[in-house]
């Protein structure tokens, strides 16, 4: 399998590089991600600090594609500046994707703020009863003390599919009118998050807006680069992993890697899986410090065509009824059915004698190994009507495919790959 | 290395997580973040990343391709399987033939090796007898053809297990095997419809096809094929449509036709006086239990009831030539 036999130990730069590119780790630089959202990071401070300190109540959300470093820039922001653990505020997170609705939802609230013994047994009448009893056991004698809470929605426009969207609308509702000193604050990766709320929720909602849209140049680029694979001391050879880090930074070919990587996705997230593929190449190989080539060929795995080396994969009957119905596809331009693509194939196994030919459930069997593969789609949707023979069906392949996957040497008999190309012109 | 993974959860059939709500396989891809703990997810699945993508976008996960065996690591896999009192090298050149037989339709793994088993006691025969040396490669491989082409049909196609399948060849004589379609390329195979043949009844028969003529015809042309000639009108074809743009019935499938279709077409067809007993339509739908005819409507509406004819043109046509009719005389299709 090419497991080195002298691993790198637990401590060296390898592991500690591959602990800081989990998903659930931290950044481990907040000043890059500063650089990078530096009026994002400035508006946000404020926003949560006027709420912590002053008890205004706010809401906001973060909108941005998958990836950019929303949570990651929120949870720096939260950090320093002490919300949930400076004692004047309390941090509540939800998430779309777990909470699923509001009764869930106000469960985890409870859950959350400790407050489950002052609930009790207590039967709420709605929900904006229940919040409102939450939020009034937060508070202290007078206004003054009472703690500000920060909430936190993640996947906030899956809150918005919840029933008459009554969770968002008594936050906000609390938030615009002052009740108790909140501050909401919603991640999204959909532009049009405002649309998917209801009148009566937008309109209490301040619309403010923060849009982060991911890094925006290949230097920053590999600043973000940098700051991932940059090791404290403290990590054994750490200070000979950063040098080969720097010194690899400045060669071209790296700055070129990351380039093709910028021209294809502005997420935060594909690199930390470019740095996993290098890592882990550098790791499989037995080797000690990074080089451009290894960047390079983490590209090229990242870009990896599932579809093209699916039709590598298979039989040479398989083959020949996916040209037979791409020819039938080039020339009459509707869906097929098993019956035609088998006439296509009758008529060219007939023409060539010396070409091995197949009964009909042999060519059957190869038909529906196709539709397992998802290389052929339904026509109509998968409502299966009437004999799976007369089942109307695309092919999911384009021509430069199909043609790519023919033309490897020894893929198949010469005759097929002739009539592959009198059929894909 | 170990990065502190705690637990390893292995899913497999993943493409299965698709029908499932979206949040299922969103979340479950999120699994680190969601709980904030080092646990790794591993998906298998037969179909690529793209078929998996929502429009909400899922996180990518690190794709490990498993491309399909080559011929050589197929030959080197099957070999593992060689019993122990089969020689290495006699093994190879079974498994050589082996492989040019079949891996042309198929190139699986379980299913080749399934075939290599299947077959291998039928090769090994002569040799076993004396009858030929074990070098001797062309006469074994002229041994042992037609039992791979009929492996082929049903090893292959599962219609026999291999158990079943080495009872029925040391109990069949060789030439009992030998396909009758043979020599002929196309493909027509005559053998598998044998069974159906001999088991319906002479009138059965007629509606069969009866019942396959008034699918694949359109009701317009009956006059034509089915009304006796008269003097006046014969000969006077209406035009019909260029051949090209006529899009053969055969390849769009069946048409339903009434009962009453059915039965003119099969009065027609039939050259003897036939009363119309019950026992006609009882026959009727013993075909429809026999799946040959496939009935459309509801239950209880007896008198327009609808039929659909399910059997394919080379069933039909093999049914014709028992009873000497020629079907594609017939057929709108053929003239």
């Amino acid at each position: 399998m090419g497991v080195p036999s002298d691993a790198s130990p637990e401590s060296g730069p390898l592991p500690e590089v591959l602990r800081r590119l989990q998903e659930h780790s931290p950044p481990p630089d907040p000043e890059t991600l500063r650089d990078c959202y530096p009026q994002q990071w400035a508006q946000l401070a404020e926003l949560v600090q006027r709420a912590a300190g002053t008890g205004e109540s706010n809401s906001a959300i973060i909108v941005g594609p998958r990836g950019v470093g929303k949570t990651a820039l929120l949870n720096c922001v939260l950090s320093e500046t002490g919300a949930g653990t400076d004692g004047r505020s309390v941090l509540v997170r939800l998430h779309g994707l777990l909470q699923t609705d509001d009764r869930a939802a106000i469960r985890h609230i409870t859950a959350q703020l400790k407050l489950e013994s002052a609930v009790g047994d207590r039967v709420f009448g709605s929900f904006a009863e229940n919040l409102s009893f939450l939020l009034k056991a937060l508070r202290g004698g007078n206004k003054e003390e009472s703690k500000t809470v920060v909430f936190v929605l993640e996947e906030f426009d899956l809150f918005c599919q919840h029933k008459n969207q009554t969770l968002l609308y008594n936050l906000f509702d609390v938030a615009q009118s002052a009740q108790a000193p909140i501050c909401v604050l919603g991640l999204t990766a959909r532009l049009d998050v405002l649309e998917l709320m209801e009148k009566r929720v937008k309109s209490r909602f301040s619309h403010r807006q923060l849009y982060l849209y991911g890094v925006s140049s290949v230097e920053a680029l590999a600043a973000v680069t940098r700051s991932y694979l940059w090791l404290p001391p403290t990590v054994t050879a750490a200070a000979r992993w950063n040098r080969s880090v720097e010194r690899l930074l400045q060669e071209r070919q790296l700055t070129a890697a990351l380039r093709s990587v910028h021209e294809r996705t502005r997420s935060v997230r594909d690199l930390k899986l470019l740095l996993r593929h290098v890592v882990l190449r550098l790791w499989r190989e037995g080797r000690s410090t990074p080089e451009a080539a290894d960047f390079t060929a983490a590209v090229t795995t990242m870009s990896f065509d599932g579809r093209a080396a699916m039709l590598q994969g298979l039989s040479v009957l398989e083959l020949c009824l996916v040209v037979a119905m791409r020819h039938l596809t080039q020339v009459y331009d509707e869906p097929f059915n098993f019956e035609m693509v088998l006439r296509e194939y009758g008529k060219f196994a007939g023409r060539k004698s010396t070409f091995q030919s197949f009964t009909r459930p042999v060519v059957m069997k190869a038909y529906e190994n196709l539709q397992n593969l998802e290389l052929i789609r339904p026509a109509d949707g998968g409502a299966s009507r009437g004999q799976k023979e007369y089942q109307l069906f695309w092919l999911a392949a384009t021509a430069q495919e199909v043609a790519a996957a023919v033309k490897r040497p020894g893929a198949v008999p010469t005759e097929v790959a002739q009539w592959a190309d009198s059929a894909l012109i | 290395m170990s990065y502190g993974i705690g637990c390893y959860y292995v899913l497999e059939g993943a493409e299965r997580l698709r029908d499932l709500d979206e949040g299922v396989l969103s979340s479950l891809l999120r699994l680190q973040e969601l709980t904030g703990r080092p646990v790794c997810l591993l998906l298998t699945s037969n179909l690529v990343w793209d078929k998996f993508q929502t429009p909400g976008g899922l996180p990518q996960p690190l794709l490990v391709h498993f491309p399909q065996y080559s011929r050589e690591a197929l030959q080197s896999i099957l070999a593992l399987d060689r019993p122990s009192d089969v020689d290495e090298q006699f093994y190879s050149g079974y498994l050589n033939l082996i492989l040019s037989v079949f891996v042309v339709p198929c190139r699986n793994v379980r299913e080749l090796r399934h075939l290599a088993r299947a077959s291998l006691t039928h090769y090994r025969a002569p040799v076993l007898s004396g009858e030929v040396a074990p070098t001797d490669l062309r006469r074994l491989w002229r041994h042992v053809e037609p039992h791979l082409r009929a492996a082929l049909r049903s090893v292959y196609l599962r219609e026999a297990d291999s158990a079943q399948w080495l009872r029925t060849q040391t109990q069949l004589p060789a030439a009992a095997v030998q396909p009758s379609s043979h020599d002929q390329p196309g493909i027509l195979d005559a053998t598998d419809h044998q069974r159906l043949n001999t088991e319906l009844p002479f009138y059965s028969k007629f509606l069969l096809i009866a019942a396959y003529l008034a699918s694949y015809n359109p009701a317009k042309s009956d006059r034509r094929f089915f009304v006796k000639r008269t003097g006046k009108g014969a000969g006077r074809l209406k035009a019909r449509p260029p051949a090209g743009a006529r899009v053969s019935a055969l390849l769009t499938g069946p048409r339903a036709f009434p009962l009453d279709r059915l039965l003119a077409i099969f009065y027609v067809i039939v050259e003897d006086r036939v009363a119309p007993t019950a026992s006609i339509y009882s026959q009727v739908s013993s075909l429809v239990t026999l799946r040959m005819l496939t009935r459309l409507g509801g239950s209880d509406n007896l008198d327009s009831a609808k039929y659909k004819c399910l059997v394919n043109f080379d069933t039909v046509k093999s049914i014709a030539k028992t009873v000497n009719f020629e079907v594609e005389r017939y057929l709108y299709d053929f003239v």
